[in-house]
Parts: structure tokens; sequence; C-alpha cells
């Protein structure tokens, strides 16, 4: 069965009487400035605590599987990354998209906020969010500037560190096997 | 001037006014510096010193040097390692082998020094001799993203997506990120 589009339309309800913004499911949302967030992710990332951000990323991909009609595992990927790009765009985190080098997965996110100097924060979101679609425990490790590497959360201090160390995302990717290749 | 030069100059002018022999021994037991050797000469006749010495501009414009000491120090910087010249033995006859030589003719040949930390260090990533480009061509399903992503303009939801041909077809997103959550570090 075709999954129908992202509808964007009445995402966002402004009640102007009440002076507050809700999301299409009723949640209460802030709109906040990059500037005043900027401050708010590194003190969060220099306190080794995303929780916050982590937990963002899970509602936008709760707005994903609710716009999917179902579990997100069981939809294609077109259609998993045009609902959750839709969803992140709302939001105002850039435009989302999967990229595959062999067996990995890479996000990258084109026009990303600036609120980190090592896109932690937006690792962070974008952990919350392919978590709540794969319905497991994720991690997306910064690979440069607008990737992400999406791993298992037991090996992202790994290549959290491999890339500190200078590897590319190509070099990550050829270091990395499943198990039975490994 | 360092403290090394000063206690050599100290040494110098010491012996001139003692005008006693020192010999060369103890100059070094003096010093303690392995990296510097003093060579103590002590001329063939008692050399009158010089009532007023060249200052040095006036050594700069005229190149008039100072006269030397009665006794001269040169301090001459060598390697910490100096290169000894065995003397050559005489061609009629081999010289015989000594112990030290004996053994090393015996000894298997010295392995190089093979860093440790490189040996112990699994994390530490060397770069892929091929290139992601060359890669692309040998191993189609490495190193090659196969980007889910919209080509051209499109609308929103309706993202045009490019699917190589050599990658292995996914049919879920579940499975793609099961592929995906299941790589480890080789």
């Amino acid at each position: 069965m075709a999954i129908p589009p992202f509808d964007p339309g009445d995402f966002f309800h402004i009640d102007l009487a009440h002076g507050a913004m809700n999301t299409r499911g009723g949640q209460r949302v802030l709109v906040l400035s990059d500037t005043v967030v900027a401050p708010l992710v590194s003190a969060a990332v220099q306190n080794g605590d995303l929780t916050a951000l982590r937990e963002l990323g899970r509602v936008v991909g709760a707005h994903v599987e609710s716009s999917l009609g179902g579990s997100p595992r069981a939809a294609s990927a077109e259609d998993v990354l045009g609902h959750a790009r839709a969803a992140l765009a709302l939001f105002g985190w850039g435009r989302l998209c999967f990229e595959r080098w062999g067996e990995a997965l890479v996000a990258s996110l084109s026009g990303l906020p600036r609120l980190d100097e090592d896109h932690l924060g937006v690792a962070a979101l974008l952990g919350g969010l392919v978590s709540a679609l794969a319905e497991a425990e994720v991690a997306c490790v910064p690979v440069g500037d607008d990737r992400f590497l999406v791993v298992d959360p037991s090996v992202a201090e790994q290549i959290w560190t491999w890339s500190r160390e200078g590897a590319d995302l190509a070099t990550l990717v050829a270091h990395l096997a499943a198990p039975e290749a490994a | 001037m360092s403290p090394r030069i000063q206690k050599l100059e100290a040494l110098r002018d010491r012996i001139a006014q003692n005008r006693r022999p020192v010999p060369a021994s103890s100059a070094l037991r003096a010093v303690s510096e392995p990296e510097l050797e003093i060579v103590v000469e002590e001329p063939a006749a008692e050399a009158p010193v010089a009532a007023s010495p060249v200052a040095p501009h006036e050594a700069a414009t005229t190149g008039r040097r100072r006269p030397s000491s009665p006794l001269e120090i040169a301090v001459v910087e060598h390697s910490a390692t100096p290169k000894k010249t065995p003397p050559a033995a005489p061609a009629s006859t081999p010289a015989a082998p000594t112990p030290a030589a004996a053994a090393q003719a015996s000894a298997p040949a010295p392995t190089p020094a093979v860093p440790v930390a490189a040996a112990e260090e699994p994390k530490t990533l060397e770069r892929p001799a091929v290139q992601p480009a060359a890669a692309k061509a040998a191993t189609p399903t490495e190193a090659s993203p196969v980007e889910v992503e919209a080509a051209a303009p499109a609308p929103p939801s309706q993202p045009i997506i490019r699917v190589d041909t050599a990658a292995e077809v996914i049919d879920t997103f579940g499975e793609m990120l099961d592929h995906a959550l299941a790589l480890r570090p080789r």
C-alpha cells in the first residue's frame, strides 16, 4: 500500500488568545532563536548530558511514525526519508538525507544549525530521531561537517575516536564489517 | 653566555693565574658534559699576555684578534656517539676476530626496532591505499555511497531516489537499519 506523503498543513497551531503554540498532536512547543539554543547546547555538551536533544529527536520521530501510519521499519527507506525530512524541516533542523556506503548508513543534514563545534547536539537529535524510527537505541556519530554515521551505540565511541584522529568517512566505512566478515 | 662557557672561562682564568698545568682529564670531570670535548693545549713557549685586550667593536671593525692566553681551551661540540674509525688491518694478514666480532658474526642479524606503540594501537587507523573512486570500481558495495537523496528540486515528501544498481537491494527501512547497526570494527 502506498504511503501518502507527509502533510505539513496545520502541523503547528498557534493559539494567540492563550499565547501557546502546539503541534498537531497537541504537544506544546516553544520557538527559540538559534543564538539562544546554541549556548544551551554547548553547555549540555560540556556537561556530557544531551538527553534533552535526544528526547527532541524522539519527539520528531514520533511525528514521523504517526504520519507514516505504521512502523517505520516496515516502510520503504524512501517513504521514511520523505516523512522524516519533512518533520525535521518543520522544526528547523535542516534538510535530511540518507546515504548508503556499502552496508553503512549515513545521515547527512544540510543547512543544520551551528550549535556546538563538533555537532554533537545535532548528533544527539538525530540519534533520538533514528532510534524512534528503528525502535532500538541508535547512535549517530559526527564524521564530517554535516554527516553522521548511524551505528550501534556500542561502537559509537570507537567511531568517534577514529573520526577525531582524522579518518574520513570512506576510511571509517572501510574499517567496519558485519560480524561474520569481521 | 651559557653557564657551561662561563665555567670553562673561569677554569681557563684560574689556570692562567696559577701557572700550573691542568690535566685534561680533570677539566673533563669538572665540566662533566658528555657532548663537550675540551682540548687543553699548552703552548711550547711562554707566550706574553697582552696588556690591553682588543675591544669587541674593534675586533669587529679591524679584524684584530684578542691574544690567546697561555692555556687555550677550545670547546668543540660533537655528537653523543663519536665515530671511531677502527684501525685498518694489514692486507696480508687478516686480523683475528675479536670476541665481540665473533659473537656478532655467529649471532643472528639484529632485527630493526619495531615501535611497540604502533603494534599495540589497534585503534589507530591507516588510510586505505585504495581511494574511494578506485574502491568503487573494485568493490561496488564498499565506499561508494548510495544516496537516498533528491537529485533535483522536488516537491516535499516526494524525494527522487538515486539507486546504485550495484548495491544490494533493500526492501524496507528496517532492513537497511539492521545492516548498518550490525557493523562492527574489523
